[in-house]
């Protein structure tokens, strides 16, 4: 009876243990980003949990912010590979490009796969590397390129701007201004009439428009190489009672910023859809490390390349609020490269 | 009688320290003539009333710096606490997250939150003897917690339009907040010069333990020094909200430094002891003027932030009491 007991006892264990197997074993997902404290990575995050709900491993979603500190965030990186033995993969927005080559030291050494988006020295090679998947960013210069070209339309293709810079030295700031300068040799009768670095920043780009607007009173519209700035700007023409007369444009579509549009008080900014950065972000290593992408027959354009934005104007705005502001759009975490444009050598 | 040679032995007695002594005004004086030489737009009624628009939010919070720094502490919570203030008034007043609508009372509101962290800083520092310097860069990162914990990142917009006047209305020409700043301004420096808390303020900036051995409460003032700090940063954070038209835990970024800044450029040496409440509002001036000056020069922003750090440098080497410290580290 006894023998009989512990047969079927060791024969339920084998089942059990087989059905564990036949599931998918959950992997650790990581997500390294700089903050929460700003809406586009705060979408950034909902993203990449909303993959993690899709496949039901809610509790394996680990949100890694490094608020930037480059050393928080390598450190944060190691000690998930601790926690999780390796068996996790990475989506990470390296805190400066130069962290690009110490962290993917640092996961090839544990075997994990990742992918990093905007930030990577430009002589680094992922191809070079086994488990560095792809580097994702988006084209600045189209960017700043398209909002300066709508900017200048909109103000009839002629007459006094000013631009607000971002952070000076800053590989976003100075890609999306060689856009907004290569527009305006398009557009020989829009004339320049100053220029500042705002850091990204509302109160500072207040501050600049403030006092531009002292030298330039007849400035007739103001680009922003991003939304927050271009908030900025908004309020100081609003207290100057300038608001919807000098158009701005923006980059990365905040809500205000979308408002904003919506109103007439701004003309044009970029979504780069932080949320399906969030979630392709993980589902693309993710594949590789269950084998349904194979990395070695990835072309080299596949493993560095940039992504689709949407640039959105008083035309597409109304479109843009149904689809991604009431709802959330669908999808297809399998479609891995139905945003893809063009490898970033290219 | 003590108290006064604390706190006047600092002025020296040579001509060229006489002179010294208030090098920030002539500062303040020979950039405003050598704008208005270089730039026609420079000396106008109009840039006049937008420099004391943009000097007013930088103003409020100096004075509370100024306070802290002739005292010898420092204060590095300023972000924090006034963009939670900020991101505290954009959710009482209407706005698009709830339907709160405390209108104007939510600045009382702000300067009692803002008040709150001030007494918690002042406390933790003068009980658990904790360096300024410390104590409020935590508080600083507890408050940017808790605005990113409330409002997860996104800004909070405020449709409170009757609200919004208080940042961008005006009297006259005047702007609203540089009146408001201007207000604050006399009420602290008469606190300053006609109390015997502000004069208790500026002999422990000078010589902490004499004064402690005369039987001052120096705990007291120390929290209350904060407390009303506080209490200037929730205003701040309540305008700055009005002013943007969202509350923005990210906002306020960079007042630390230019708070400092004002206090140091004005003449208030961060050694404490030295300085006066007017000393920072000059500062405030130098610091805004410098700014709009550059604009209007068009001076290569490439250069900006430099020729501010070269000037603030000079006059930390001017401002300095290096009796308090032999070895610079």
């Amino acid at each position: 009876m006894k023998k009989l007991l512990s047969l079927i006892i060791i024969l339920g264990i084998a089942t059990l243990s087989f059905c564990a197997i036949a599931q998918e074993e959950p992997v650790y997902l990581g997500t390294a980003i700089r903050s929460l404290s700003n809406p586009y990575h705060a979408v950034w995050a909902d993203g990449a949990t909303a993959f993690a709900k899709s496949l039901g491993w809610d509790e394996y979603n680990v949100i890694q912010t490094c608020e930037g500190s480059s050393e928080k965030q390598l450190n944060d990186i190691k000690a998930l590979v601790a926690r999780s033995q390796g068996n996790v993969v990475f989506s990470i927005d390296p805190n400066q490009s130069t962290d690009a080559p110490a962290i993917a030291n640092e996961l090839e050494k544990s075997g994990v796969y990742f992918v990093t988006w905007w930030n990577k020295p430009d002589d680094v090679s992922v191809a070079d590397y086994k488990y560095w998947v792809c580097h994702i960013t988006f084209d600045n210069r189209a960017s700043g390129y398209n909002t300066a070209k709508a900017i200048f339309d909109a103000i009839g293709g002629s007459g006094k701007v000013f631009a607000l810079q971002g952070l000076l030295g800053n590989s976003a700031a100075i890609e999306r201004w060689e856009g907004f300068e290569k527009a305006l040799t398009e557009y020989p009768e829009i004339e320049l009439v100053g220029w500042q670095a705002a850091d990204w920043e509302k109160v500072k780009a207040y501050n600049h428009v403030s006092n531009a607007l002292i030298a330039n009173p007849d400035i007739k519209a103001v680009w922003c190489a991003n939304d927050s700035m271009a908030i900025g700007a908004l309020e100081a023409l609003r207290a100057r009672e300038l608001v919807g007369k000098v158009p701005v444009s923006g980059v990365d579509a905040i809500p205000e910023m979308i408002t904003a549009i919506k109103n007439g008080e701004a003309v044009a900014t970029v979504a780069s859809d932080a949320f399906w950065q969030g979630g392709m972000g993980l589902s693309i290593p993710l594949a590789v490390k269950q084998g349904k992408i194979k990395l070695e027959e990835l072309p080299e354009n596949k493993r560095e390349w940039i992504a689709q934005t949407i640039l959105i104007t008083q035309e597409n705005i109304d479109w843009y609020i149904k689809n991604y502001v009431e709802g959330t759009p669908v999808y297809d975490w399998n479609d891995y490269w139905g945003k893809w444009v063009r490898g970033i050598k290219e | 009688m003590e108290i006064r040679t604390a706190v006047f032995s600092n002025k020296g007695q040579s001509w060229v320290n006489k002179i010294l002594a208030n090098p920030s005004l002539l500062a303040l004086f020979v950039l405003i003539i050598f704008f208005s030489f270089i730039n026609p737009h420079f000396f106008t009624l109009s840039n006049l009333f937008n420099i004391l628009d943009l000097a007013s939010l930088l103003i409020i919070t100096s004075l509370s710096l100024a306070f802290v720094l002739m005292m010898g502490s420092i204060d590095l919570s300023v972000e924090g606490v006034v963009g939670f203030c900020g991101v505290v008034a954009s959710l009482l007043v209407k706005n698009f997250s709830n339907s709160n609508n405390f209108g104007f009372f939510t600045l009382a509101i702000c300067g009692a939150v803002g008040a709150g962290f001030g007494l918690l800083s002042g406390f933790i520092l003068s009980r658990l003897k904790i360096p300024s310097f410390m104590v409020t860069l935590g508080i600083g990162y507890i408050t940017t917690g808790l605005g990113v914990l409330i409002t997860r990142g996104n800004p909070v917009v405020i449709t409170d339009w009757s609200f919004r006047q208080l940042s961008i209305g005006k009297f006259g020409f005047l702007p609203f907040p540089f009146i408001l700043a201007l207000g604050l301004f006399f009420i602290i420096w008469l606190m300053s010069e006609r109390t015997t808390f502000g004069r208790y303020v500026l002999a422990m900036g000078g010589d902490e333990t004499i004064v402690q051995d005369l039987g001052v409460p120096t705990s007291k003032i120390k929290t209350l020094v904060f407390m009303i700090g506080g209490l200037l940063y929730g205003i701040v954070g309540a305008l700055l909200t009005a002013r943007l038209g969202s509350g923005d835990i990210t906002a306020p970024l960079g007042f630390t430094f230019d708070s400092i800044g004002s206090c140091v450029l004005g003449g208030i040496a961060i050694t404490g002891g030295v300085g006066n409440i007017p000393r920072a509002l000059i500062g405030v001036f130098i610091l805004t003027i410098l700014r709009n000056g550059m604009v209007l020069m068009r001076v290569s922003p490439y250069v900006q932030q430099g020729i501010i750090g070269v000037i603030l440098i000079f006059t930390v080497a001017l401002t300095i009491d290096r009796k308090k410290i032999q070895i610079m580290k």
